[in-house]
């Protein structure tokens, strides 16, 4: 899957718990889902729930932990599906 | 060290489909889970679970300087009491133990580790001013050279003139409700 096609999906995915969706028009690697987004903490379960259900990948608590930005979220689920 | 996290359970109960597959079972570990599985309000138990990883989360970052991280089950939360209207209990993160106080209200759950001095108010006002003025008064120093900065992990922190000022304190805010949790006995 092309990098494109994945930040593309993870937009769509965010974009329900987004709070500051000003934080979406320069959505890119470096975005933060809490600092720039505003994402709730407890909705960045939604996020990693939403991103195994459309990949079809199992994110474990050690991926999770460092789930900070798109790039993060990107590289996790890049990494899945290398070795699924 | 010290952390606060107030939740507004009328916009929790919006935000979050909490009886979707997998959620309770990321967010908590499975004594939790048969914890919250055995409560009579469910919703309400696992927002006070949640409050109390909150706060503790909160108060490791400060204390050990940590980048920040979302491992909520590594933060294991055990209640040693439970009213209507209050919670006490423990979270251990690695080999350390904090102990919280919670205070619960229909619409809103308030927790805090110990030794603190605290306040929860409406949205209508501003909880970073009324902070400051209750330092500004308890160290007699001038209101307006007292100041919140954050440093690079995005931790917050009391400066008098620029200056860290070292005061132990924590933020939150959620819907209708700020709160914070100061300590002044520490010098």
């Amino acid at each position: 899957m092309k990098e494109k096609e994945i930040l593309d999906s993870l937009k769509k995915i965010v974009s329900p718990y987004v709070q500051r969706k000003e934080g979406l028009e320069n959505f890119n690697e470096e975005t933060d889902f809490i600092k720039d987004l505003e994402v709730n903490s407890a909705n960045l379960v939604d996020v990693i729930l939403d991103v195994e259900d459309e990949f079809d990948i199992e994110i474990d608590n050690d991926s999770m932990n460092g789930m900070m930005t798109v790039g993060d979220a990107k590289n996790i689920i890049e990494r899945k599906l290398a070795s699924a | 060290m010290i952390g606060n996290d107030i939740i507004d359970l009328n916009l929790a109960h919006k935000q979050s489909n909490w009886q979707r597959q997998g959620f309770i079972q990321k967010l908590f570990t499975e004594e939790e889970q048969s914890f919250i599985e055995c409560s009579q309000n469910r919703e309400s138990s696992l927002w006070l679970l949640w409050s109390m990883k909150e706060a503790v989360y909160k108060a490791v970052q400060r204390k050990y300087k940590l980048d920040r991280f979302y491992n909520p089950r590594h933060f294991n939360c055990t209640l040693t009491q439970l009213t209507s209207e209050k919670a006490r209990g423990e979270v251990s993160f690695k080999d350390e133990a904090f102990e919280t106080t919670s205070e619960l209200f229909p619409s809103k759950i308030h927790s805090y580790t110990a030794n603190t001095e605290f306040s929860y108010f409406s949205e209508k006002e501003n909880i970073r001013s009324l902070l400051l003025q209750n330092i500004a008064k308890h160290y007699s120093l001038p209101l307006a050279s007292i100041n919140i900065s954050k440093s690079i992990q995005g931790i917050p922190f009391i400066t008098y003139l620029g200056d860290n000022l070292q005061i132990p304190f924590s933020l939150s805010h959620h819907g209708n409700y700020s709160a914070y949790a100061l300590s002044l006995n520490m010098s």
